[in-house]
């Protein structure tokens, strides 16, 4: 079994994975999209590799990061771990800002929102109940 | 069908389907090493239905990106934060304290904020 810092790693590596996940699919997403208002149909959509592509990267990257997520929580509390998953939309959205085929808008209010999400993930990671096993079996 | 709709159905499966894997990793034996951890998860009926939950989840949420901008529809998922925190204090019966509250709710108003464009 891993140790609790393992689990944490576990888990740092299963938020980057679940992140590009989300963006690869959207960037699927949206050459598709553009395909459709070009007109173009299904068939040239099927064989446009790069739509292909992005989308099994990105299911790909989900699966990857399930099997990091499952030894992060069999070490860690769920309520403690999930809530960290909130990271992954920090990553989503500055990546997605600057991604030029996503192009997402960036405002104020939106940075802010950020920063609160990163301060409520540092109360969150700070109220670990050290000493308790998140429910394992004793040996 | 509405986007909301199928919002809702997303969060749903996805919280079930978290709260399922919870359960799978907690009937592993803790002297397991890795591949035995996988061996385990890979025998257990709650492994499956987490699959299932989560995939259909993933499903639905591509139906709705598909729509939507993704950095407005993630801020939605920011309500699975609540229900997996409230069903891990009651069904998995861990600890809560007031900070870690304090910290969803953060995440889940900061999340809001992100979703006002």
């Amino acid at each position: 079994m891993t140790s609790r810092r393992n689990a944490f790693l576990c888990m740092t590596a299963s938020i980057l994975l679940s992140s590009m996940a989300q963006l690869f699919m959207k960037a699927s997403m949206t050459l598709i999209a553009q395909h459709n208002a070009q007109g173009a149909v299904l068939l040239d959509i099927m064989l446009d590799v790069s739509v292909i592509g992005w989308l099994f990267v990105g299911l790909g990257s989900y699966a990857v990061s399930l099997v990091f997520w499952l030894f992060a929580i069999a070490r860690l509390e769920l309520s403690l771990a999930y809530p960290m998953l909130s990271l992954s939309y920090v990553i989503v959205y500055i990546v997605a800002a600057n991604w030029p085929l996503l192009n997402e808008s960036v405002s104020w209010t939106r940075t802010l929102g950020i920063f609160i999400v990163i301060l409520g993930v540092i109360l969150i990671a700070q109220s670990e109940n050290r000493g308790e096993e998140a429910g394992i079996k004793k040996r | 069908m509405s986007i909301y709709l199928l919002i809702a159905l997303a969060l749903s499966f996805t919280t079930t389907g978290q709260v399922l894997q919870k359960l799978a990793t907690n009937r592993v034996d803790s002297t397991a090493d890795r591949p035995g951890f996988i061996m385990q998860i890979l025998s257990f009926r709650e492994t499956y239905l987490a699959i299932t939950c989560l995939v259909l989840g993933m499903l639905i949420w591509l139906l709705v990106l598909y729509h939507m901008e993704v950095s407005k529809a993630t801020p939605f998922l920011s309500l699975g934060f609540f229900l997996v925190t409230l069903v891990s204090r009651y069904k998995l019966k861990e600890t809560v304290s007031l900070q870690r509250w304090g910290g969803v709710l953060l995440v889940t108003l900061g999340l809001w904020l992100v979703s006002l464009s």
